[in-house]
């Protein structure tokens, strides 16, 4: 394979992964990490560093329009930063300390388990409604976006605000310690603890993936990880990828966003699963 | 389905203030985050334009390619500089990556002004304290790593 097809089929694989990401809040590293490794023939090292960049260029190439449209919920992505920062910080110290095996095992149940949670219709998990959290008030943690796809102006709060703080601060601590994208754990942690829209909860996540993706970026920099051969088509074609997705981003139900995600949930928590099992 | 309930208490939205004249915090992020991608793309557009034309070999040769995947980068912010002046793409590349990188920490910084331009105190410091546990795990990161 010459340079320029590899550029080419390069930037083809992160346009993708960088669509999908758009749509669900996820980095899309899980698609791009074994499409250069295992068909591109990319050293992992290189191939983590490009990844890392490629979640920085979705979140941020994808954010601009969220947060433009009001998507994105800028009070509660902060809110939540403070716990996923935090967190990653604690996660990483860990490292060394915990076997990633189990966890990784147990993490990939877990995804599955909430992946199947997300289908139910919300009117069951409902069964009480909940009290709202002082600190709801607080901290304005509600918002309202024009729904393009229903046409139609939707309100909603924060519930559950202190449960919802620690679940990121575990989906934090879990991509810190086995270095996973959380993208994977916002998404539900929004959606089934705190009753964000769908939308909101992944268009938040998109968002919020971009900080935590920079501060492990410089670390990959500095341990020269980064080859900008390989990161340049990872990167440009992210960009074309994200910005494709929130175009269509706003118009998609949030039926097909929902099950869009659960079908990505799904496949991260396989590959997991068999990455604990064989390690 | 995205319709609360009715009874449910309703917390008033925070109504997006101008931080400067006619742009709500919103838009300026937004702004941010959309110049940061665009300096990005052109800078790694540029980069990767410059390396094709350098080395025409890369459109014919299949040797070339494991020699590109296995050539050491240049990785602190001097080599890129240095890298980018004598007009090497990758240097221009390398500089792009830096900017994409720096965007979301640079948005947390600007959150933090424009929430304190709209005498949000809560807010403040939310974006004071999530700025500076980034800027320690940079650090702390690089240690380690």
């Amino acid at each position: 394979m010459t340079p320029f097809l590899f550029t080419l089929a390069a930037f083809a694989a992160s346009a993708g992964a960088g669509l999908v990401g758009s749509l669900v809040g996820l980095g899309g590293g899980v698609i791009i990490v074994p499409i250069l490794t295992l068909m591109l023939g990319v050293d992992i090292r290189y191939a983590i560093g490009a990844s890392v960049v490629a979640v920085i260029a979705t979140s941020s190439g994808t954010a601009a329009a969220y947060v433009r449209d009001r998507l994105t919920n800028i009070r509660v992505a902060l809110f939540l930063e403070l716990a996923t920062v935090t967190g990653a910080l604690s996660g990483a110290a860990l490292t060394g300390f915990i076997q990633g095996k189990w966890l990784f095992v147990i993490f990939s149940a877990v995804m599955a388990y909430s992946a199947l949670n997300m289908l139910r219709p919300r009117a069951a998990l409902n069964s009480a409604p909940p009290q709202l959290s002082p600190l709801t008030r607080r901290l304005a943690l509600a918002g309202e976006y024009y729904d393009e796809s229903t046409q139609s102006l939707v309100r909603y709060q924060v519930h559950r605000p202190y449960f919802g703080f620690g679940l990121m601060y575990f989906a934090g601590a879990i991509s810190g310690l086995l270095g996973i994208g959380s993208g994977a754990l916002k998404v539900p942690a929004m959606d089934l603890a705190m009753r964000l829209p769908i939308k909101v909860s992944t268009a938040t996540s998109n968002f919020m993936i971009g900080v935590t993706a920079a501060a492990s970026a410089g670390v990959y920099l500095a341990r020269g990880d980064i080859e900008p051969l390989i990161v340049a088509p990872v990167c440009l074609g992210a960009v074309a990828g994200a910005i494709l997705g929130s175009r269509l981003f706003p118009k998609l139900s949030n039926r097909f966003i929902r099950s869009l995600f659960v079908v990505a949930l799904l496949f991260i928590s396989v590959q997991m699963g068999i990455r604990g099992l064989s390690e | 389905m995205n319709t609360p309930p009715p009874e449910e208490p309703q917390v008033a939205v925070a109504v997006a203030q101008p931080v400067v004249q006619g742009l709500a915090i919103e838009d300026l992020l937004s702004a941010i985050l959309r110049f940061g991608v665009y300096a990005c793309v052109g800078l790694v557009g540029l980069g990767t334009t410059l390396s094709f034309l350098n080395h025409p070999e890369y459109l014919s040769s299949g040797e070339e390619l494991s020699r590109v995947l296995t050539a050491p980068a240049p990785r602190t912010f001097l080599e890129i500089l240095e890298s980018a002046r004598i007009a090497q793409g990758r240097g221009f590349v390398m500089l792009g990556i830096l900017v994409m990188i720096a965007t979301p920490v640079f948005r947390v910084a600007m959150s933090m002004i424009a929430f304190r331009q709209q005498k949000d105190r809560v807010y403040t410091w939310i974006s004071a304290v999530v700025l500076a546990l980034l800027l320690l795990s940079v650090v702390l990161g690089q240690s380690h790593g």
